[in-house]
């Protein structure tokens, strides 16, 4: 078990899934900006769970200031606005606004016409057939999908825990507890209990111990 | 392309990468960047990721001992409840932990639950 090999780990996870739904997102016609937006979300997110030691990030980001730039966004829907919201997210919101301005502000004829020409350059080009009208649909089935479908992905998660979680928990901290609760996560190989003494063979395990990870393949107890 | 990838646990959706990754996914959503679909795919693509990483890349072994307080066995999922918890760690280091709860899933199969493994 150790705690140093948490941050290589977690880092060569991050690579493996950007990388490895990069092609998800073009296909959905998803630019490539809000994929890696994601990316350093969830870093930052992670350096500030403080679970392990990250090199090069000392310092927290406060992994929730973006949030509020995209909501200034979607009120004013004014490209000038935007570009001065833009500090978190670099130099990929110019990609994202004309999206957001079209629909918001259809209105402004010239900002839509130009943000959708730059919309379907990248790899926008299957859902928009005729400019801002296409688009609207396509934003307003966003978002009544994304209602019922975020229940899915929490439906997916207590079927998860339904599995491994307990009904009448202690009340100290539920699925949520996880920093709270001292929790391994782990697979087994062998569970065997002679008399009182229990002998399990435990492997690939997540711990997390005191608001600390630690990763493990093997584990007697 | 569009085929579900059952055939790998989402119990580490629940450790604290998971869980970060989770709400960095949320955020996205309710900034309507991404819709749930993808976000879904992701998800499957962290559970593969993260059980290929542990698997070839850690190789840290350890050793646990601890009053078992309770054990429950459903679904092919094991739950323990240990008190006063002893943890070596490779490097000799001792962790002592009050109580830990271990959440151990079945070894190279699919997902009791998902249904459809390959």
């Amino acid at each position: 078990m150790s705690n140093k090999v948490v941050s290589q780990t977690y880092r060569n996870i991050i690579d493996d899934v950007i990388s490895n739904v990069r092609q998800d997102f073009e296909d959905m016609g998803i630019e490539k900006e809000v994929l890696e937006e994601l990316q350093r979300s969830w870093e930052a997110k992670i350096v500030a769970t403080q679970v392990a030691e990250f090199e090069g990030a000392p310092a927290l980001p406060p992994p929730r200031s973006r949030q509020q730039p995209k909501a200034g966004v979607k009120s004013d829907g004014r490209v000038d606005v935007k570009n001065e919201t833009s500090d978190g997210l670099d130099s990929d919101s110019d990609v994202k606004q004309p999206n957001k301005a079209a629909r918001i502000d259809a209105s402004d004829d010239a900002t839509a016409a130009r943000s959708h020409r730059g919309g379907q350059q990248n790899g926008e080009s299957s859902t928009a057939p005729s400019g801002s009208e296409g688009k609207e649909r396509g934003s307003a089935e966003d978002d009544i999908g994304t209602g019922s479908k975020r229940k899915r992905i929490s439906n997916d998660d207590e079927i998860g825990s339904d599995l491994d979680d307990s009904d009448e928990d202690d009340g100290e901290g539920g699925i949520e507890g996880d920093i709270n609760e001292d929790m391994v996560l782990c697979l087994y190989d062998k569970v065997q209990r002679v008399k009182n003494k229990w002998k399990c063979v435990l492997k690939d395990g997540v711990a997390s111990i005191d608001g600390r990870d630690y990763l493990f393949t093997k584990c007697n107890g | 392309m569009a085929t579900p990838r059952n055939q790998y646990y989402e119990l580490y959706r629940r450790s604290s990468i998971g869980m970060q990754l989770t709400d960095a996914l949320d955020e996205l959503i309710q900034s309507g960047h991404i819709n749930p679909v993808l976000a879904m795919r992701v998800l499957n693509e962290f559970d593969k990721a993260i059980a290929s990483n542990l698997a070839k890349n850690v190789k840290a072994k350890s050793n646990l001992k601890g009053h078992l307080r309770d054990y429950r066995l459903c679904d092919e999922v094991w739950t323990f409840r240990v008190q006063k918890a002893t943890l070596k760690l490779d490097n000799a280091e001792i962790l002592d932990v009050d109580k830990v709860k271990i959440v151990a899933c079945k070894m190279a199969e699919g997902p009791p639950a998902a249904g459809g493994s390959k």
